[in-house]
């Protein structure tokens, strides 16, 4: 492979000498209105410009965070610090109290030197620099301060493929971050496994669109960085646009005839239950031949309900494909892209209860599993017993460890946590170094088929639930349910675990005085359909479930917040031994 | 409540929902959950009819197939419950 194919600052120079008037990205004010456009050249002019003034204030190695709202500004900057071999750290620029504490603790767990950030924020930073004492031996950077540079001087550095790139932070627990180093060979890697993945799709008038965050690894890896090695224009948009009126990123895709766009099953169901008439009536979907899936578990009903609604506008079942991947593999694992329609293991319901897969008998007691493909590149998947840590039988649902080079070899300054999770081993047989994906699956045929996260996993009286199955149960179940506003969880009393439902009321559903008919249905369904009895369920105000800064959400909060009775309740029902 | 009217609700409730045949006629000590005929899976269900038909919460541990294995023995814990209010 020849250099300029390995490192990315060598691949946006050389899209810049070969194609520098080509459109490398847009951006979409509200995800309408282009803003802000940069061609090859400009990009490689840019980040040149502010490698050449951020060295006047970072070494080369040392970390800097990224804190940007969504736009071009963010993409000159990372490539910026990867032309200056510093190491850029992106975040999410904080709107509410909670993202500034979070950017305080990523500030010292990775020991940044520096952070980038807008004139308007920067001002905000200072303003309160007393409030937040981790800030003060950070050196403060605004964007219109590094546009001095003088860009005929900047040199390329010699850079290794282990030298690291980036540091993603996942997005843990708030207090206690963690950051994922990649290196310049993982990145490498997993760009071969994305454009083994797009290999159907990719060209190079192929297009991405995303509104997926660019701090978020699928925001950063499929926005910023795969449309710069396959020499492809990225449009990019603000997650909030998409998320006050989904339509906008169809119209995205429509109006630049995008190719590969995607997200997590939240964002198909969000545009299934808001694009009006009216949105629809303007949509051109036919040019989108890839519509990936991940990030949470891909829904079999989702999908075939996205089609049934946008097939009109020229969408093509064969289009979606559902992937598997996470931070801590760069981002990219299995994908499912056959021609035929998606793929779906009929599992009985009772087995999965019992972690065994078999598959059902009558469709009553049937969940439809997707299939996710199968390990791409040379990587590897184990199903292995979170307990044992020994290989499971084929049969049996297990937590999925992966291997192979796009693996993160080091989670920044956390040993121990790199031993136990990026470098575990198969007990009997001493293979490895897996990475512990903490989800849980089994495969089938050679492809992977994820049943959910094991620590969300929902155990009452020795059976497994998926709290998203729960989820979705309710959700589907009344037109007062608030789709994607639900979150499945347990608590122990008296030794018993009890099942708690806390679930979002549609707006013009909150003072309706039936609620509590509503409450019976709920219980009704989740028996009905799970075999097991809620122990609570409470009803709360529309958008009031914590979720994290995708969409995502966040079960052990909404457990907290029940736990302290700070849910914004809009009707409860508890079963008496509940107290 | 009397025993027959409960008896009828159980009865009713099990033909519908549970085996998905309203005209079979069930007998009140017929063995529905030990001889396979319902799968132990619809227990919960027992378990959330009583307690919105009858307002009667049964706890988890008496939710059991020795238990609650005929309309007879599902009627008598019902009314076993209520005379305890």
């Amino acid at each position: 492979m020849s250099r300029a194919e390995s490192l990315l600052v060598d691949v946006v120079v050389d899209r810049a000498q070969r194609n520098p008037e080509k459109l490398a990205f847009v951006y979409l004010e509200q995800g309408e209105q282009e803003t802000d456009r940069l061609t090859f050249a400009e990009l490689d002019l840019e980040a040149r410009k502010i490698a050449m003034s951020l060295g006047e204030f970072v070494e080369p190695g040392e970390r800097v965070l990224l804190i940007y709202p969504p736009g071009l500004d963010f993409v000159r900057a990372f490539y910026g610090c990867l032309y200056a071999g510093i190491v850029p750290i992106p975040t999410n620029a904080p709107g509410r109290n909670r993202s500034i504490q979070r950017l305080q603790a990523i500030g010292q767990d990775s020991q940044a030197k520096a952070g980038l950030t807008t004139p308007e924020l920067l001002a905000i930073f200072q303003s309160q620099a007393d409030a937040f004492p981790e800030f003060k031996p950070m050196q403060w950077l605004s964007h219109d301060m590094l546009q001095n540079g003088t860009v005929e001087q900047w040199k390329r550095r010699d850079v290794h493929l282990q030298d690291i790139a980036f540091i993603q932070y996942t997005s843990g627990s708030t207090a206690m971050p963690r950051g994922v180093v990649i290196n310049y060979n993982n990145l490498l890697v997993n760009t071969e496994i994305i454009r083994q993945a797009r290999q159907r799709e990719n060209s190079t008038d192929s297009v991405i669109v995303t509104w997926v965050p660019q701090f978020h690894d699928m925001g950063l890896l499929v926005g910023v960085v795969q449309g710069v090695f396959d020499n492809q224009l990225s449009v990019l948009m603000s997650p909030i646009a998409f998320m006050q009126r989904p339509a906008r990123w169809l119209e995205a895709i429509t109006r630049y005839r995008g190719t590969a766009s995607g997200g997590p099953n939240f964002s198909y169901t969000l545009c299934i239950n808001k694009v009006t008439e009216e949105e629809y009536s303007r949509l051109d979907l036919s040019h989108w031949r890839l519509a990936y899936n991940s990030a949470e578990p891909v829904r079999k009903e989702t999908q075939d309900e996205f089609v049934r609604k946008f097939s009109g506008c020229g969408f093509r079942y064969q289009s979606f494909q559902p992937c598997y991947g996470l931070a801590e593999a760069t981002l990219l694992e299995t994908s499912y892209g056959g021609e035929d329609h998606t793929l779906t293991f009929p599992a009985d319901r009772t087995s999965l209860e019992e972690g065994i897969i078999s598959p059902c008998e009558n469709e009553g007691n049937c969940q439809h599993l997707v299939n996710c493909g199968s390990p791409l590149g040379e990587s590897e998947i184990a199903i292995v017993d979170p307990v044992t840590c020994e290989r499971c039988e084929p049969d049996k649902i297990g937590e999925i460890w992966i291997s192979g080079d796009h693996i993160s070899r080091e989670y920044w300054n956390r040993p121990e946590e790199t031993a136990k999770i990026l470098q575990a081993k198969i007990k009997d047989t001493n293979e490895g170094p897996f990475l512990r994906t903490g989800d849980l699956g089994f495969m089938y045929d050679g492809d992977l088929y994820v049943t959910g996260r094991l620590k969300d996993m929902i155990i009452i009286r020795g059976r497994n639930y998926y709290p998203q199955d729960i989820e979705f149960t309710v959700e589907k179940c009344h037109p007062a349910m608030q789709p994607g506003g639900g979150a499945a969880f347990y608590l122990q009393q008296d030794g018993y675990e009890q099942l708690v439902v806390v679930q979002e009321v549609r707006r013009q559903f909150e003072e309706n005085d039936n609620l509590s008919e509503v409450i019976k249905i709920i219980r009704q369904v989740i028996a009905r359909e799970h075999g097991i009895r809620a122990s609570v369920v409470v009803l709360i105000r529309r958008g009031s479930i914590p979720k994290t800064s995708s969409g995502k959400i966040m079960r052990h909060e909404c457990n907290s917040l029940f736990l302290d009775g700070r849910l914004e309740k809009v009707a409860e029902w508890r079963a008496p031994v509940i107290t | 409540m009397d025993r027959s009217e409960i008896v009828e609700k159980v009865r009713q409730f099990v033909c519908t929902e549970l085996l998905k045949k309203p005209d079979y006629a069930l007998q009140e000590d017929e063995p529905l959950f030990s001889t396979g005929v319902i799968d132990s899976f619809a227990m919960a269900q027992i378990g959330v009819f009583i307690e919105t038909e009858f307002e009667l919460y049964i706890p988890d541990p008496e939710l059991t197939v020795e238990n609650m294995d005929t309309v007879t023995q599902i009627t008598d814990r019902i009314i076993q419950g209520l005379q305890a209010i």
